[in-house]
C-alpha cells in the first residue's frame, strides 16, 4: 500500500516504508469539535429541509450533495496531510538470568560424580549459542547471573567451565527481577530468561497450590514481560539439612531454655536421626528426630538449663550420611548469651535469730535477689503440745532442696545450720557436687554451724575454705563466746568482698569503725588454697597463726565463703545504733555475693564484641579492658589478645575445648596481639570477618603477679538460608513462567529458539515526507461540483 | 519447719540419733548471742505491770521452738545504748505514762526504721484507759503518717508459728490486733499493739501457778495467748517468711482441715 501511496503522491516508493494521516491545521482539538458540530447541524438542517421531498431517491441525492460538500469544507478547514516515513525498529532485550547462589553447586541426580546444578546450567547455556543467534536477530541478549544482586556477565562466560562459581549465600530471585526492571527503565524489555534450581530465599518463597501469593504474582504480572524459566536441578537428592534453630538471642542463667530445631531431610531411608547440642564442643543433650514422611521434616525441641552467665558458642549438629550432596548444613551453630535475671539464693538456717532477720531482710530488699528461705522453726527436741493442723511449719523439703532443685539456684548459705537432725547426710555429696560445679556455699557461724554442726569429713568440709576442728573435742573448745574485733589481712585490704571504700586508708578505717562481733566458731585453720579477709584478733589456728573468721575459697567452677560468727548484723543494725550509716553490712554481703556468683563485673579482665554473630565481610570490633585491683583501669599495661577457630585449641585458655591436647594440635591463632591499654585502661582490636565459623578470642593479662584469662566467642555465619532447604523447586519456576505468561522449559538440554518475546517497540525515523491532502486541486472541485450538482437539483425540483 | 509425716518422723529420729555422733552442739555462742525481748522502761505509769511475763514467754520459747533464748529479757530505757543489741522491743503498762522526750523518740524511731520491731501490750483490761491514750500519744508522736490499723487477718503475724485464729491475751478486750506499717502497701509492721494483756495470760509465780485467771476462754485462751507471743517472736525474727510461696499450698491446706474456731 505505501508503494501505490506513494507513486499516487508522485514520490519515490523505494523512500518510505510507513505512512500516518496527520492534520495540519493549528486549530486544536476544540476548534476541530467546534468545525464538527457546524457540520453536523448543517447535515441536520438540510435533511429537515428535504423532508417535504416525495421522492426518496432525490431526497438521499440533495443530501449526499450536501454531505460531500460538507466533508470538502471540513477537509480545508482540517488540513489533513499523509506523512509518510521511512523508520527502523530498535531491537529489544532479552535477558538472561543464571543462578549462582550456593545451592547451585549441588550435584543432584542420584548420580554418583553427576554435574552440579550450574554445571548444567552451564551446559544449557553452551548448547543454546543457535538459539542465541536467533533471538539476536530481533533482539538484544544481555546475560546476569543473580543470587545476592543481579550481576551482568557475559554468554562465554556463562558457558565456559568454570566461568562462574556459586558463591552467594541467597537466592533473591524477585529482587533480581526488580533490579533487571529498573535496569531497563526507559529501554524496551522484550523477555527474560531464567535458569535457576528453583529456591528462592528471598521474597518469592512459598507457594500455595502450585501459585505464588497474590502480591507476588501481581508484582510478576506487573513486570509487563514474559518470564521464561529453566530448571536447573534434578530430583533425587540425598541429604540431611539443619534447616533452622528457632532460639532466643538471649537466656537467663538457672532457667530453662528452648530452643526448637528444624531438620530437613530427602533421598534417605532413616526414620530417625540422631541430633546432638553441643555448648563450647561439649555435648549438652542428644535426641531422637523422627522425620515426617509426607513434610520430609523433623521439629525437634531441645531444653536445657543454663549453669553460668556468659557468652557460650551452641551447635547443633546431625551425622553426615554416606551420599549426602551437602555436608555442611548437617551443622548449625548460634551464640546465646546467658544473662542473669536475678541472683536465686537459698538460705538454709538452723533456726530464727537476729543473724538470720538482717540476712534476710537485706535479700529480700535486694530486687536483684530471688531469695528462697528454710528456717527450721523448731527442732526434735522441742516440745510440741498442739496438733499438727495448728500449726504453719511444712516439712523440711530436703529431697526436693538438695537433690533436684540446688543446680538452680546461684548461691545457698547454709546458715548456723546443722544437717544431722533432717536425714541429710546422703545430700552432703550434692552439695560438693554443686559447688565444684559452679555453685556458690556460704556457711556463717553459730552454735550448730562448722564442726558444732556435724560437718568434720564430710563432703560439704571439702569445699569450704577452712579446715575444721576435730569432733571430738568438748563443745566448749569448739565455739569462743568472747567479743572480738574481726582484723583484716593483707588480702582483706585489697579484696573486692572486704572493699567497704574504694581507697585502702578509708577502707581499713571503715572496717577499724564497726562494732565487736560476739562468739565464734573455732577452726583449724585456713584450708590450702584459701584466702583469708578476716581473723580473729587473739585466737590462733593450728601453727599459730591467726584464726580465720572470713575466708574465701576456689573448688572446682565453684567458690565458697566462711564466716565464723552469727552476729555479722552487728555491722549493721547495732551499727547503725552506735551513730554509724548501718550500711557496712550490706555492702558487705553486695559485695560477697558478686564475687561468689563470679559476678562479670568484678573481673578485672574484661573482653568483649561488638556483635555475637557476623556476616562474612563485617568486621568484628574486639574490646578489652583491663582494671587494677582497686577496680580502677590500668593504664599502659599488656593485655595480649588472640582469636583462634572456636576448638581449634588454645592451650591454658579456660573451657576451651582441645586445650588438653598435644602442643602439635594447637593450631596457630587467626590473630595475635599484644597491645598497651590506653588511659581507659581499654584496647580495641577490629578483626575481618572473613571465613564463616566459630571463633574464639582469648585476652590475657597480668594484674600485679596475677595473669587474668578471659574468654569471649562470635560466630561468623556464612550460611544464610541458602541451604536450608536444598531440594531443586521445580515447581517454582513453573509458577514464575505462569504468572507472567511464560513457556517453563523444565529441565531443557537447550533453550526454546521460539520463544515468545515481545516486539521491539522504539523506532528510528530516518526519513519523513508531509503531503498536504487539502491543498490538492481535486478537493476544490470536488467541493465546487458537489455544490453546483445540488444547486441544479434543487431548482430542478422547485426549491429555489 | 516441722516433721508432719511418719516418714519424716522416722528420719528426723535417725537424724537425732546421729545428732550425738555427728555434731557436738556448742549451747549456743554464749549468753549475749541468745535471743531475747528488750523491754522498755520508762518514768511515770507502769512500765513492768507483768514482771513474770516475758520471762514466761522466753522459757516457753525455748521449749517449744528452735529459738535459744536467754532466761530473762533485757531491760532498757530508750537512751541506752544497748537498745540496738534489742530488734525487738517491749512496751507495756497499765495506766497513763508520760511522752518519751524527742531525743528518745528519734532513736526509736531509727530503731524501728532499720528493721527492729516493737509490741505494745496494754495490761489495762479495757479500751481507752491511760495506757490507751498514752500509747496512741506515742504513736502519733512517733510515727506520726503511720497510724495503728487493724492487723489484717491475712497478714503473717497470724501464721509465722502457730495458725492462730484470734490474737487473744488473758482478756479479750479486741479480738484483733492493730499495726503500724513500714510504708502505705503494708509492708513491714513496725510495731503491733494488743490491748488484750498478753503478759497476764504469760505471767506465773515461783512456785509454777498462774499468777492471773484467764477470761472468757480459760486456760485453753492461755495457751492460745502464748502462741500468740510465739508468733510475734517469730514474726520479729523470721518477718514475711511464712508469707514465701513456698509454704501457701502447706498452709492452705492445713487452713481447710481446720474447723472454726470460736
Amino acid at each position: 500500500m505505501i508503494d501505490t501511496l506513494a507513486r499516487w503522491l508522485g514520490l519515490d516508493p523505494s523512500a518510505y516504508n510507513d505512512w500516518h494521516l496527520v492534520w495540519l491545521a493549528p486549530w486544536g482539538r476544540v476548534g476541530m469539535v467546534v468545525a464538527g458540530v457546524v457540520a453536523l447541524a448543517t447535515l441536520y438542517w438540510s435533511w429537515r429541509g428535504y423532508r417535504r421531498e416525495p421522492r426518496l431517491g432525490v431526497r438521499a441525492l440533495l443530501l449526499g450533495l450536501r454531505a460531500l460538500a460538507v466533508g470538502a469544507a471540513l477537509v480545508l478547514f482540517f488540513e489533513p496531510a499523509i506523512e509518510l516515513r521511512h523508520v527502523t525498529r530498535q531491537p529489544n532485550h532479552v535477558a538472561v538470568l543464571v543462578d549462582d547462589s550456593r545451592s547451585m553447586a549441588i550435584a543432584d541426580g542420584g548420580e554418583a560424580g553427576g554435574p552440579t546444578r550450574l554445571e548444567r546450567a552451564r551446559r544449557l547455556i553452551a548448547a543454546s549459542a543457535g538459539t542465541f543467534a536467533r533471538w539476536r536477530e530481533r533482539h538484544l541478549v544481555d546475560f546476569y547471573t543473580f543470587s545476592d544482586g543481579l550481576t551482568p556477565t557475559t554468554e562465554a562466560a556463562l558457558a565456559a567451565p568454570g566461568g562462574i562459581s556459586a558463591r552467594a549465600d541467597a537466592t533473591q530471585l524477585r529482587e533480581a527481577l526488580t533490579a533487571l526492571r529498573a535496569r531497563h527503565d526507559g529501554h524496551d524489555l522484550g523477555g527474560v530468561v531464567v535458569i535457576s534450581d528453583g529456591i528462592p530465599t528471598g521474597k518469592l518463597e512459598a507457594l500455595t497450590d502450585g501459585r505464588f501469593d497474590p502480591e507476588s504474582s501481581d508484582f510478576l504480572r506487573g513486570l509487563g514481560v514474559h518470564v521464561h524459566t529453566a530448571w536447573a536441578g534434578r530430583d533425587r537428592l540425598r541429604d540431611v539439612a539443619i534447616a533452622r534453630v528457632l532460639a532466643d538471642d538471649f537466656a537467663f542463667v538457672h532457667t530453662a531454655v528452648k530452643l526448637e530445631v528444624v531438620v530437613r531431610a530427602s533421598g534417605i531411608k532413616e526414620k530417625t536421626l540422631p541430633l546432638t547440642l553441643r555448648r563450647d564442643g561439649a555435648p549438652v543433650r542428644t535426641v531422637e528426630a523422627a522425620i515426617d514422611a509426607t513434610s520430609h521434616e523433623a521439629r525437634v525441641a531441645f531444653e536445657f538449663t543454663p549453669d553460668a552467665v556468659g557468652k557460650y558458642l551452641y551447635e547443633v549438629t546431625t551425622p553426615v550420611l554416606p551420599g549426602e550432596a551437602i555436608e555442611s548444613n548437617n551443622t548449625r551453630a548460634f551464640v546465646l548469651k546467658v544473662i542473669r535475671d536475678k541472683i536465686r539464693v537459698v538460705q538454709v538456717a538452723g533456726r530464727p535469730s537476729w543473724d538470720e532477720k538482717h540476712l534476710r531482710a537485706l535479700l529480700k530488699r535486694d530486687p536483684n535477689v530471688d531469695l528462697v528461705s528454710f528456717f527450721i522453726l523448731r527442732t526434735p527436741t522441742d516440745l510440741s503440745r498442739v496438733p499438727e493442723d495448728e500449726l504453719s511449719l511444712i516439712p523440711f523439703p530436703t529431697e526436693e532442696l538438695f537433690a533436684h532443685e540446688l543446680g538452680g539456684f546461684d548461691v545457698l548459705i547454709l546458715q548456723n545450720f546443722n544437717y544431722g537432725p533432717y536425714g541429710m547426710g546422703a545430700y552432703l555429696q550434692n552439695i560438693k557436687d554443686y559447688v565444684l560445679g559452679g555453685g556458690a556455699l556460704v556457711m556463717l557461724g553459730g552454735d550448730v554451724a562448722f564442726t558444732s554442726g556435724g560437718y568434720p569429713d564430710t563432703p560439704v568440709a571439702d569445699v569450704l575454705p577452712v579446715e575444721l576442728l576435730d569432733e571430738g573435742l568438748p563443745a566448749e573448745r569448739l565455739v569462743s563466746e568472747e567479743p572480738f574485733r574481726m582484723q583484716l589481712t593483707p588480702d582483706g585490704e585489697r579484696h573486692p568482698v572486704t572493699a567497704l571504700r574504694l581507697d585502702g586508708a578509708e577502707n581499713r578505717a571503715r572496717w577499724q569503725g564497726l562494732p565487736e562481733l560476739v562468739g565464734v566458731n573455732l577452726v583449724a585453720g585456713p584450708r590450702a588454697g584459701a584466702t583469708v579477709l578476716g581473723t580473729h584478733p587473739f585466737l590462733r589456728a593450728r601453727g599459730g597463726a591467726p584464726m580465720p573468721v572470713l575466708a574465701l575459697g576456689e573448688f572446682g567452677k565453684g567458690r565458697s565463703m566462711a564466716f565464723t560468727t552469727d552476729t555479722m548484723w552487728h555491722w549493721g543494725f547495732l551499727a547503725a545504733g552506735e551513730g554509724d550509716d548501718g550500711r557496712a553490712y550490706d555492702k558487705l554481703w553486695e559485695n560477697a555475693i558478686r564475687w561468689l556468683i563470679r559476678d562479670p563485673e568484678l573481673r578485672l579482665l574484661r573482653v568483649d564484641t561488638d556483635k555475637a554473630e557476623y556476616a562474612l565481610g563485617e568486621t568484628v570490633r574486639v574490646d578489652a579492658r583491663l582494671f587494677g585491683v582497686d577496680y580502677r583501669p590500668a593504664r599502659g599495661q599488656k593485655v595480649q589478645l588472640e582469636v583462634r577457630r572456636a576448638g581449634s585449641g588454645a592451650a591454658g585458655a579456660p573451657g576451651t575445648p582441645g586445650g588438653k591436647g598435644k602442643a602439635s594440635d594447637v593450631a596457630p591463632p587467626l590473630l595475635a596481639r599484644t597491645a598497651d591499654t590506653d588511659d581507659e585502661g581499654e584496647v580495641h582490636v577490629d578483626v575481618p570477618a572473613d571465613a564463616a565459623g566459630p571463633y574464639e578470642i582469648i585476652a590475657r593479662a597480668k594484674v600485679g603477679e596475677v595473669e587474668q584469662v578471659e574468654k569471649e566467642v562470635y560466630l561468623v555465619r556464612a550460611e544464610g538460608r541458602e541451604l536450608e532447604q536444598p531440594n531443586a523447586r521445580k515447581d517454582v519456576l513453573t509458577a514464575l513462567a505462569d504468572a507472567t505468561g511464560g513457556i517453563a522449559m523444565g529441565g531443557a538440554d537447550e533453550l526454546l529458539a521460539e520463544l515468545p518475546f515481545l516486539p521491539p517497540r522504539v523506532v528510528r525515523i530516518d526519513q519523513r515526507t508531509d503531503v498536504e491532502l487539502w491543498s490538492l486541486q481535486a478537493v476544490f472541485w470536488l467541493a465546487l461540483g458537489a455544490l453546483a450538482l445540488e444547486w441544479t437539483v434543487r431548482r430542478w425540483r422547485g426549491y429555489l | 519447719m516441722s516433721q508432719p509425716t511418719r516418714r519424716d518422723a522416722l528420719a528426723l529420729l535417725g537424724g537425732a540419733g546421729a545428732l550425738a555422733l555427728l555434731g557436738r552442739r556448742a549451747d549456743a555462742m554464749g549468753e549475749r548471742t541468745r535471743f531475747t525481748i528488750g523491754q522498755l522502761s520508762y518514768a511515770g505509769g507502769n512500765w513492768n505491770p507483768r514482771p513474770n511475763g516475758l520471762r514466761r514467754l522466753l522459757w516457753e520459747i525455748d521449749k517449744r521452738t528452735s529459738i535459744d533464748t536467754r532466761a530473762e529479757p533485757a531491760v532498757l530505757r530508750l537512751d541506752d545504748k544497748a537498745l540496738f543489741a534489742s530488734p525487738m522491743l517491749w512496751l507495756a503498762g497499765d495506766r497513763a505514762f508520760p511522752l518519751p522526750s524527742e531525743a528518745d523518740l528519734a532513736r526509736l524511731r531509727r530503731h524501728l526504721g532499720l528493721g527492729g520491731f516493737m509490741v505494745i501490750d496494754s495490761a489495762e483490761s479495757r479500751e481507752g484507759g491511760g495506757f490507751d491514750k498514752s500509747a496512741r500519744e506515742l504513736m502519733a508522736a512517733l510515727l506520726p503518717r503511720r497510724p495503728l490499723t487493724r492487723l489484717p487477718e491475712s497478714h503473717v503475724l497470724y501464721k509465722s508459728f502457730y495458725l492462730v485464729p484470734t490474737p487473744v491475751g488473758r482478756v479479750l478486750v479486741q479480738p484483733y490486733l492493730e499495726a503500724a506499717f513500714e510504708d502505705d502497701g503494708g509492708g513491714r509492721a513496725l510495731v503491733v499493739y494488743s490491748q488484750n494483756d498478753l503478759g497476764g495470760a504469760w505471767a506465773r509465780d515461783n512456785f509454777g501457778r498462774w499468777e492471773h485467771e484467764v477470761y472468757p476462754g480459760g486456760e485453753p485462751q492461755r495457751e492460745h495467748s502464748f502462741r500468740v507471743g510465739i508468733n510475734l517472736v517469730m514474726y520479729a525474727l523470721c518477718q514475711d517468711y511464712k508469707a514465701d510461696q513456698v509454704h501457701v499450698p502447706f498452709l492452705l491446706k492445713r487452713r481447710k482441715w481446720r474447723p472454726d474456731s470460736p
